[in-house]
């Protein structure tokens, strides 16, 4: 069987800031990439500017928190980013009902990471900057 | 002629390999095995106890025998089974457990013993002192054995990859194919996975198969996309659908980017159809080379296009094995007879062979004749005679045990079948079936052999020496369970795990016991089916700890000064950075040291931070925390230790109150995530209507400790601005980065933490370094950070805090809250948690020399341990072992006099109980 060969860089994953709320509301996050990663948790990534307005959205029905100093960001480009997620992974990426804007919090090589697929062809895959060098021994070799 | 060799015609010989030396050439898709027999070679390896001579029994992963070492340097690969490897160019294989020479072996004369060399013969030989025992170890261990392990590193690289489906297929003979082809029809995605180089099973050593399904099957499952993997074995089923497999990518011993490959596969149902193996049957000498499975004989017939014999005898107690006649006829060897062990046995088949052959029923006290290198004749008695042929192969067929070892490691149960003496697949709890020839869709077979005439010579399990007459005497000497009996004679171990042996042992046993074969039991079929080398299990970390390894954010700035690195959990933290040829003591002496006169810095980014928000933050963090919060001030810190819900400390660090409604709490590094879930289950489960979020910042920042007289003057020079008071914050920038300062002491001395985000964090680092080695300080790490707390009294999770504790018991409680009401407050009222006797924190200052870690306290020799040294240190400044311990009833012994005594070390020291507190108890020197 052929390896998929995908394209992979990483990067610091620049500002994520984690939205908690304490009640059951969905916040309005239209203008911003948010990802639901637990029932009452999204993070929002790059928010760059929204980040006030999102505050005073929220007023004191949540809270922000920046998480972002301790994150990696990889870019997985192109169509075997799927099987590359498979490898020392537990959550099945292959499956095409993960679609585009839908995001897994799972594990890969023992490590909690955050996937989100962002087309057929990318997918980021955020995780702890401490183990950035055991992903890239194990995307890269 | 006599021997093996190839069949005339078929595809050139391109590939070159070598056996013990001497250089062969094997056709593309040959096995070793078959290679080596079309070679002409038929002795292949030496057996594990005796040293017999062994040749090639199996044509599968069932090989007993034929255990070769293959590759060399870092990639040998010993105890490959040479029916189980397939030959590519240059190829080296050698064989195990022979000297000088597999054909001349002085081992041999370990046989001429073996009437006492019986079931237990090392139990009831080298008893005695354990000491005796590691003597005779080292000759035992050379004299018998398997292939020896290499020495090199690994340099193979391996991987572990999931993979979910609908259905997984084991096996793709013809059951296998038609499941594979049903379930892509139903829609379903199918992995069909093969142990085999190519697809086809039993069709490709029985004919009259249909060989298009082969194909047919392949594209139906990739057209429904699913995926067929071959040299791939499934090696072991766990619960809830999840199956290993383990995926060749490379022969073993062969160079490769990437050697195997570690399925999870995950499936909403599992098909198995993993066949059946053939058995061997019982008779004497039946280990001599050229006694073969039937089955076997076959496939290296029509597959490999190899004659293992010129001149064969059939032993049989079924009629699959009159297929093997024909096979070997059709293909121009010779067929001296057929042994049917059956008095009458009827049907089409046997009918058909005795137009051909020479068949003679009811056949018993069958003995293998030959010379030292392989059989020359076969003996038996039939209708009252005695018959002798001669022959260079004998092909057995004892009847066909299905596969069922991955159906009973899901849990499945074994029901036993009388017609085909065998068990087969029953009621599973998984969603998991069995078909084909696994599901007992086999041959029937006749019942048991009869009574052996040379049981000492009469082999059952081949690969470890066990013969019918070990059986019978581990019976006699009080062995019932089959369980104790493979304890007891070894029989199922090593590598093939009993694959051939087990059916043939148990019916030996039951036959001893006066039991049917289900009555006398059945060993544990336990993962994996075939052996696995350790590099598949370890995945893409064979040389590391099968484990991530964390690296600080500030990693390059201490790799950068050569430290020692020291493991902690998955973080690899600085121990100490020596310089001029120190050693760890010297370095971790002169850093402290100059932390207590100057100043110096070390990373705490591995420290557990968590951001703590909304407004019922305070009241969540009363929850979790045993001391005050909501009093804490804006801009204030406290120290806190957290109780688990029995009353002991869990963990201990800092509480900052940032904002009105904002705090951040800090917790020991090795319990960071054990405390990231104890919020998460105090938040969720304890206190869910709390308006209050708690985020994980543990890698958002990264933390520096600047500690010493001068910490101050440092940070008033970095960030221009006049540092916070001892448990005071402040923001401030140093370096152009923006940075969080929280005024904590752990050293003793006047410190902060100070904070800045992770990606930015190395020029604040750099400032630091400079200003602390301009004013004579340095950085320091995790050794001369032990020095420093030990010295003030500070307790750590994991060593004081050894989850035993309480806080009491670690003279914290007048921190605790009074009013209760956090983790844990319960819990403490029990009595036992207020006994005297507990064992509390104490120092001990020695009064000889240096005082062992983990040092006993006794009160004299001889006598009962009272406690134990949890941390050892010296004075930094003026020298002197010190230690922290926890005695029994400690908070009233001070001034007594005790014994730290430490077997393993060989060491024992006077000590005085003290105060925990060796430094500036006051806490003058971090306060203004």
């Amino acid at each position: 069987m052929t390896e998929p060969q995908v394209k992979i860089s990483f990067a610091p994953a620049g500002a994520i800031i984690v939205l908690d709320r304490w009640d059951d509301q969905q916040p309005d996050l239209q203008n911003v990439t948010a990802l639901q990663v637990e029932p009452r948790r999204w993070w929002l990534i790059d928010p760059g500017g929204q980040l006030a307005a999102i505050e005073q959205m929220l007023g004191d029905k949540g809270a922000l928190t920046a998480i972002g100093g301790g994150l990696l960001r990889a870019t997985l480009i192109g169509p075997q980013w799927r099987s590359q997620l498979m490898i020392s992974g537990l959550f099945d990426a292959e499956n095409l009902s993960f679609k585009p804007g839908d995001c897994a919090a799972t594990l890969i090589h023992h490590t909690q990471v955050l996937i989100h697929a962002i087309s057929a062809r990318e997918a980021h895959v955020y995780f702890a900057a401490s183990i950035a060098a055991d992903m890239r021994h194990l995307w890269q070799g | 002629m006599s021997g093996p060799g190839r069949i005339a015609g078929g595809a050139a010989p391109t590939l070159r390999f070598s056996f013990d030396g001497a250089v062969y050439h094997a056709r593309p898709g040959d096995t070793l095995a078959a290679a080596l027999l079309a070679n002409g070679v038929s002795l292949i390896a030496r057996s594990f106890k005796y040293h017999r001579p062994r040749g090639i029994m199996a044509a599968g992963v069932e090989e007993p025998n034929a255990l070769v070492t293959v590759g060399n340097g870092s990639l040998t690969t010993p105890n490959t089974r040479a029916t189980d490897v397939f030959v590519y160019d240059g190829l080296v294989a050698k064989s195990q457990n022979r000297w000088p020479s597999l054909r001349f072996d002085l081992g041999t004369v370990l046989g001429l013993g073996a009437p006492i060399f019986a079931s237990g013969f090392y139990y009831k030989t080298f008893f005695g002192p354990p000491r005796l025992w590691m003597f005779y170890e080292k000759f035992i261990r050379r004299a018998a054995g398997l292939g020896k392990a290499p020495t090199l590193a690994d340099t193979d690289r391996y991987q572990h990859r999931g993979a979910f489906c609908d259905c997984l297929i084991v096996g793709s003979g013809p059951a296998g194919l038609a499941a594979a082809q049903a379930a892509a029809a139903a829609g379903e995605t199918v992995l069909l996975v093969e142990q085999d180089a190519v697809l086809g099973g039993s069709l490709l050593r029985d004919s009259g198969g249909d060989m298009g399904s082969i194909e047919a099957a392949k594209l139906a499952v990739e057209a429904a996309g699913g995926r067929v993997l071959r040299r791939t074995t499934a090696s072991g089923v766990w619960d809830h659908g999840l199956v290993t497999c383990v995926e060749l990518l490379a022969e073993p011993g062969q160079s490769h980017n990437l050697a195997q490959r570690l399925w999870h596969v995950r499936a909403k149902r599992i098909v198995l159809a993993t066949g059946a193996i053939e058995r061997p049957l019982t008779f004497a000498h039946n280990d001599r080379p050229g006694v073969m499975l039937s089955q076997a004989v076959r496939s290296y017939v029509r597959r490999y296009g190899v004659l293992p014999g010129q001149r064969t005898v059939i032993v049989t107690n079924n009629d699959d094995a009159y297929a093997t006649a024909q096979a070997l006829s059709d293909a121009g060897g010779q067929v001296a007879a057929i042994f049917d062990l059956r008095s009458a046995p009827t049907g089409a088949v046997v009918t058909a062979a005795r137009q051909r052959f020479t068949v003679l029923t009811g056949a018993q006290d069958i003995m293998a004749v030959g010379g030292r290198h392989g059989v020359t004749a076969i003996v038996a008695h039939s209708g009252g005679q005695r018959h002798r042929f001669a022959a260079d192969l004998v092909a057995m067929s004892g009847g066909f045990t299905p596969v069922v070892h991955l159906h009973s490691q899901g849990a499945g149960k074994l029901e036993w079948r009388d017609d085909i003496q065998a068990f087969v697949p029953g009621l599973t709890p998984q969603n998991m079936i069995s078909v084909g020839a696994a599901a007992g869709e086999v041959f029937p077979a006749s019942e048991g052999a009869a009574a052996l005439t040379k049981p000492k010579l009469s082999f059952i399990d081949f690969q470890n020496d066990v013969t019918a007459a070990d059986i019978d005497l581990a019976w006699q000497e009080g062995y019932r369970s089959v369980e104790h009996l493979k304890r007891y004679t070894t029989l199922g171990m090593a590598t093939d795990q009993g694959k051939t042996s087990n059916m043939a042992a148990l019916g030996r046993l039951a036959g001893a016991a006066g039991v049917s074969v289900p009555q006398a039991g059945l060993t544990t079929f336990r993962p994996p089916y075939v052996p696995l080398t350790l590099g598949a299990l370890a995945g893409p970390d064979g040389s590391g700890h099968a484990a991530p390894t964390r690296r600080l954010a500030l990693f390059e700035r201490h790799q950068r000064l050569d430290p020692i690195w020291q493991p902690l959990g998955y973080w690899h933290r600085p121990r100490a950075y020596p310089v001029g040829g120190e050693t760890l003591a010297q370095a971790a002496l002169r850093e402290a040291r100059a932390v207590r006169s100057a100043v110096g810095i070390v990373d705490v980014s591995t420290l557990a931070k968590f951001a703590v928000t909304g407004p019922d933050a305070a009241a969540f963090l009363e929850v979790v925390c045993a001391t005050n919060v909501t009093k804490l001030a804006i801009g204030r810190g406290r120290y806190t230790f957290m109780l688990r819900e029995d009353g002991m400390v869990m963990d201990d660090g800092t509480v900052w109150r940032l904002e009105d409604h904002r705090y951040l709490l800090t917790s020991s590094t090795g319990g960071a995530d054990r405390m990231e879930a104890h919020l998460a289950y105090a938040h969720h489960v304890l206190a869910p209507a709390m308006r209050v979020s708690i985020v994980c910042q543990q890698e958002h920042y990264a933390g520096i400790a600047l500690a010493g007289p001068q910490a101050r003057e440092v940070l008033a020079q970095l960030t221009g601005a006049e540092p916070p008071a001892h448990m005071g914050v402040a923001e401030g920038v140093v370096a152009g980065v923006p940075v969080l300062i929280l005024a904590a002491s752990y050293s003793g001395e006047r410190a902060f933490e100070i904070y800045a985000e992770g990606h930015s964090a190395g020029p604040v680092w750099d400032a630091l370094e400079a200003e602390a080695r301009a004013r004579g300080g340095c950085p320091y790490g995790l050794e001369a950070l032990e020095f420093l707390r030990i010295e003030k009294g500070h307790v750590v999770i994991g060593g004081e805090a050894d989850g035993r504790t309480t806080a009491h018991d670690l003279r914290l409680e007048k921190m605790q809250r009074k009013a209760g009401g956090f983790i844990g407050a319960s819990a403490l009222e029990r009595p036992a948690l207020n006994a005297a006797e507990r064992k509390q924190l104490v120092g001990l200052e020695s009064l000889g020399g240096d005082i062992p870690e983990g040092a006993m306290l006794l009160t004299a020799s001889g006598t009962v341990a009272e406690g134990h040294v949890t941390a050892a240190a010296m004075r930094v400044v003026e020298g002197g072992a010190i230690a922290l311990a926890l005695l029994a009833g400690g908070r009233e012994r001070s001034g007594e006099v005790l014994r730290a005594s430490s077997p393993t070390r060989g060491q024992v020291v006077q000590v005085r109980v003290i105060e925990p507190h060796f430094y500036d108890p006051a806490g003058a020197r971090y306060r203004d």
